[in-house]
């Protein structure tokens, strides 16, 4: 049994905990999608509460499709594999103007929402893709 | 088309049973077995979920990566 600042301690089996993690990263990331689907449901149908939220922040409706389009785009690249990693990042880059909007308004509530749903898609490929992980590793290795 | 508020009670409960699967399982100390859920807890209870799923994101990505960096895979039955 080992310990690492608290967390793991048993020996677990790797290809136990392949399985874990995938599927931990198959919920995270189909929560992220809906949300993210719901809202480019609501600008694609002019959902009459969403237009009034969205020229809150100084958008004007006919923007609206277009911009829905955009992040549909974004969302179909993230669910293709192969694609996966680069619609994380155009869905960062999309969702991080939805933040800078909520920012400039100095509303911080509304603006946890794109930050918590980035964070989804992000954690729910994260815990897919081994490679992501060794690309950005949350922890030193320890010396042997 | 399903409703945001189906798809945020689904999502919420799923998101809230990875994470306590994760310091439970994942986390020996008892310490932060409780405190992890109580900070994420009071997040939600006093902020909103909105507040709570980063340090929830952030805990089980944690665990999850330090786990899978200490677990072993089985020996080969032939020995090599």
């Amino acid at each position: 049994m080992k310990s690492a600042g608290g967390v793991a301690l048993h020996q677990y089996d790797a290809a136990r905990v392949r399985i874990w993690m995938l599927w931990g990263g198959r919920i995270l990331s189909a929560f992220g999608v809906l949300i993210c689907l719901s809202s480019v449901y609501a600008k694609l149908t002019h959902n009459a509460g969403y237009v009034r939220q969205w020229e809150s922040l100084g958008y004007s409706e006919g923007m609206l499709t277009g911009v829905g389009l955009v992040q549909l785009s974004a969302i179909v690249l993230y669910l293709i594999p192969p694609t996966s990693v680069l619609g994380t990042v155009v869905l960062t880059g999309y969702l991080g103007g939805a933040i800078s909007s909520w920012v400039r308004l100095g509303q911080p509530t509304p603006m946890m929402v794109p930050l918590s749903t980035c964070l989804l898609l992000w954690a729910g490929l994260y815990l897919r893709e081994e490679r992501l992980q060794s690309l950005l590793p949350l922890r030193k290795k320890t010396a042997p | 088309m399903i409703g945001i508020s189906y798809i945020m009670f689904v999502g919420e409960l799923l998101l809230a049973a990875i994470f306590l699967f994760a310091v439970v399982v994942g986390i020996r100390s008892w310490l932060w077995k409780v405190v992890w859920p109580v900070a994420a807890g009071s997040l939600w209870y006093f902020v909103g979920s909105f507040y709570a799923f980063p340090l929830m994101i952030l805990v089980v990505l944690r665990i999850a990566t330090t786990v899978a960096s200490t677990a072993q895979s089985p020996p080969a039955k032939d020995g090599v």
